[in-house]
């Protein structure tokens, strides 16, 4: 079978999960990814400063959260990025890299000193009663032709 | 309810649902957004079908196959999880029974999702269940705690309520797990849906999980009309 002929059957695999679907939902708590990212000057910069991309809100309001029922695309896609972390994670394939690049280049605000920018991917998970934080990957720093808007 | 009413309530709703996902995904994706369009505009054609004989649903179902498995293939699987799994799970019964060349099937593949939407809540309450985690309130603690979904940083302090949280815990798998003897009786159907419903608005307020809420009504009708057509007949 060819490579091309091998590609449709491929994407109509994709549907069998569809049809024979697994419910697991939250069957169990593992190690929990966070991204952050940090603007360099130079690519050569040895101090980085990360900063969470996307926090969350300190508190929403009662409106916020009924406004959320109807709107809420950008907590979507965060959540869809924690999943391109756990793949990524789970087995490196560059797929899931750029799926992260190329979100936190359109969502960031422009940094004016910045000539460079590099991603990471924390975990957090609970050992014992305590929680504790490690650095899982980190990109290698990308050289910024045009500021991200 | 009659089959015909159930599925075109099922096609309704999985219009208006796959719109509000499809709307979503335009304001944020600007890559994909050609899908999205395509998809909004079919998704926004299967509600109207339901109300007007100009569009053929079969039709729409099918286009809005084409575009799901191209969807799936750009994502390399579904983009918003369980919501996903479900939507593409809909799409394609509906697509069957629409197909389908004789009554019986298009009524088994209606039938089949009843059956899934039935296994969604007690697989889900088994997998918990058989979690020591779960079982002891640790696992819903860790969820406020550590995880990615409480929507703000607020909600986190909830895991310092280890009590209530267990007391949640238990009230959510059995719920989950005795979820298919509520299909034995029309009432018990009808209250189990309704704190379904609660339970998904939960989810959706503290978690942000709102595609899940609109997703599950939607297979809603599909359970109605199986109960009626193999117990309460």
């Amino acid at each position: 079978m060819t490579r091309s002929s091998q590609r449709p059957l491929a994407s109509l695999t994709l549907l069998l999960p569809a049809l024979l679907p697994s419910w697991r939902f939250f069957a169990s708590v593992g190690p929990s990814p966070r991204i952050q990212f940090a603007w360099l000057q130079h690519e050569t910069d040895s101090e980085t400063r990360w900063q969470d991309f996307w926090p969350r809100p300190a508190h929403l309001s009662v409106a916020a959260l009924l406004r959320r029922l109807a709107w809420n695309p950008t907590w979507n896609e965060s959540l869809y990025m924690v999943s391109c972390c756990e793949r990524l994670l789970e087995q490196y394939d560059a797929h899931w890299e750029n799926e992260i690049w190329q979100r936190v280049l359109e969502h960031l605000s422009s940094e004016p000193q910045a000539r460079s920018l590099r991603f990471r991917i924390i975990l957090i998970q609970r050992d014992s009663n305590r929680l504790t934080t490690e650095p899982a990957f980190v990109a290698p720093v990308r050289r910024l032709e045009k500021q991200p808007l | 309810m009659t089959f015909l009413w159930a599925r075109q309530a099922t096609e309704l709703l999985l219009g208006l649902a796959l719109l509000q996902h499809s709307l979503e995904h335009c304001a944020v994706a600007s890559r994909e957004r050609p899908l999205f369009i395509a998809r909004a505009v079919l998704a926004l054609l299967l509600a109207a079908s339901v109300t007007t004989t100009w569009f053929s649903p079969r039709w729409i179902e099918l286009a809005l196959l084409l575009v799901s498995v191209l969807i799936l293939t750009r994502f390399r699987g579904p983009y918003n999880g369980g919501a996903d799994r479900m939507g593409y799970l809909i799409l394609l019964c509906l697509c069957l029974s629409r197909w389908l060349p004789e009554p019986r099937w298009q009524e088994a593949a209606l039938g089949y999702l009843a059956v899934q939407l039935t296994l969604s809540y007690a697989a889900s309450g088994w997998v918990k269940i058989v979690n020591a985690d779960w079982r002891s309130g640790v696992a819903l603690t860790d969820v406020f705690r550590f995880s990615a979904y409480p929507a703000s940083e607020s909600l986190r302090g909830w895991s310092h309520w280890p009590r209530l949280l267990l007391t949640m815990s238990w009230l959510l798998m059995l719920f989950e797990i005795l979820f298919p003897l509520a299909v034995l009786n029309t009432y018990t159907l009808y209250a189990a849906l309704a704190v379904a419903i609660a339970l998904h608005l939960v989810n959706a307020f503290l978690f942000g999980l709102n595609r899940f809420l609109w997703i599950w009504i939607a297979a809603y009708p599909s359970i109605l009309w199986l109960q009626q057509r193999l117990i309460a007949n």
